[in-house]
């Protein structure tokens, strides 16, 4: 897979910063839900994004998708803090991969959203059903598109 | 065997030597476009850095651009692509006369609109290049070169100056004598390969449309569906006639006079034998009438790999397969 050239080296250090700065900011809300992560865990998560952007290969110029995930998360019932950071670096992961299996063809936001409904509704809280079964249906359709009035064919998607 | 057949299993690993008599000096891959960026100004370490933040920031908002704003990640492939594309343009732009202080202190945003300006004036002007190209196209029924000239301007349609400016057209099947470097990306591909189809359709309108499919079947028999360059067998039958000073103009080479060009080559070296035979084409272009430097110097170009494939089939005796009769 081709890289970015090594001249952007300390532009991409610059974003790792800027990504541990706005998810500090987010513990302040998510207190109010009883998460919050701690420096140790800001900085391991940041260390999987970068290795989640590699995998999937994709780029990023700002502080990342993790805000988004947190805010769009942090309700969920069946979030708790013991499991928070772990869960994070799974649904960030996820986030990538399917980002780019799907072709780039959903934007972050109903990707997200997509995300968020199934893991509260059906997957119960369990990021494994949601990333190998729903998210991987989901790109499926995403790239050989699929007949919403074919209820057999749809799989986990409705 | 046919005699393309022939030919390309002797001139394989000559091409090279070939075509550098053809290539621009201004050739550069788009990956290379920073380094030469460096070099063309040359940045101090700090300038350097500056210049590094800028392109980041510029990579950034055109990654933007492309995403729309409801995306924050890209894919690798297509940050690079973007980065390429913006590189040719900014070098584009560097091209025509921006200077150093512009790149630093003036900004790289204004720098890319400037490039993207000359690469829309230069898209209108080669796609004028293009219908000029097709009012002239020698009409020899062959599938892959008449329909790259059809096709050719699709490109002009495609062409993304504002994403993929280095990127070329994928609808070319039939190539030039000499191919254009690799390195030559974008709009100025296209206009380097119009010039070369140009000098080639100019040549083979010098001579009679019969003789030409004549002895293009005669080179390949299915010369119509084979994929082959029209003007070289042309070009390599005009220099054996004007080798032994004949007309060139009829195209066709007796026995008699290929065993002329054999008494006249053999003994000689290979650079003997490509100094007769940029002769040859001199001579061959002055009686067709065909004077202009950039076009001789060109044909000239293009025949060099010949002197090769002579010593070749000088040592077996037989230059029948270079030479060809078609009558």
């Amino acid at each position: 897979m081709a890289d970015l050239p090594d001249i952007f080296k300390s532009q991409m250090g610059l974003a790792v910063v800027e990504a541990k700065q706005e998810i500090r900011a987010c513990n302040e809300f998510t207190e109010r839900f009883g998460l919050k992560l701690s420096e140790e865990e800001i900085t391991e998560l940041v260390q999987c994004r970068a290795d989640a952007l590699k995998s999937s290969g994709r780029v990023e110029f700002g502080g990342g998708i993790l805000p988004k995930l947190i805010y769009a998360f942090c309700d969920s019932p069946y979030l708790e803090q013991d499991s928070y950071e772990a869960t994070l670096a799974q649904l960030q992961e996820a986030f990538y991969y399917y980002k780019t299996e799907a072709l780039d063809f959903y934007t972050d936001d109903e990707l997200i959203e997509y995300m968020v409904c199934v893991f509260n509704g059906r997957a119960q809280g369990s990021a494994e059903y949601l990333i190998e079964t729903s998210l991987d249906a989901l790109c499926r359709y995403a790239r050989d598109g699929y007949d919403a009035r074919n209820a057999d064919k749809a799989g986990d998607l409705f | 065997m046919t005699v393309v057949e022939k030919n390309n299993s002797l001139t394989a690993g000559e091409n090279d030597n070939n075509l550098t008599a053809w290539r621009s000096e201004n050739d550069l891959t788009a990956s290379e476009s920073y380094n030469s960026l460096l070099t063309q100004f040359s940045f101090s370490e700090s300038e350097q850095e500056k210049l590094i933040a800028g392109l980041w920031e510029l990579l950034k908002m055109q990654a933007g651009k492309y995403n729309g704003i409801d995306s924050t990640s890209i894919t690798i492939e297509k940050a690079q692509d973007i980065l390429e594309s913006m590189l040719y343009t900014i070098g584009v732009a560097t091209e025509n006369g921006a200077a150093k202080e512009e790149i630093l202190n003036g900004s790289l945003s204004l720098l890319l609109d400037r490039g993207r300006e000359i690469l829309k004036g230069k898209q209108k002007s080669v796609k004028v290049e293009w219908k000029l190209l097709c009012r002239e196209v020698p009409y020899i029924p062959n599938v892959y070169f008449l329909s790259t000239m059809e096709n050719l301007g699709l490109f002009f349609d495609s062409y993304d100056i504002y994403f993929a400016a280095h990127h070329t057209s994928e609808s070319i099947d039939y190539w030039p004598l000499c191919p254009i470097p690799e390195t030559v990306k974008g709009i100025s591909y296209i206009e380097e390969y119009i010039h070369r189809i140009q000098i080639e359709n100019d040549y083979l309108n010098c001579f009679e449309r019969e003789d030409v499919i004549s002895l293009c079947e005669k080179y390949v028999p299915d010369y119509r569906e084979a994929l082959f360059n029209l003007c070289e067998p042309v070009l390599t039958n005009a220099i054996g006639l004007s080798l032994i000073g004949k007309e060139v103009q009829g195209l066709h080479i007796s026995a008699e006079q290929r065993e002329d060009i054999y008494q006249m080559l053999i003994g000689r070296t290979e650079k003997e034998i490509c100094d007769m035979i940029k002769e040859s084409v001199l001579s061959a272009c002055r009686q067709i009438g065909m004077t202009a430097e950039n076009e001789t110097d060109y044909l000239v170009g293009a025949a060099t790999g010949l002197g090769a494939r002579i010593r070749e089939a000088l040592k077996h005796r037989d230059l029948s397969g270079i030479f060809l009769s078609f009558l």
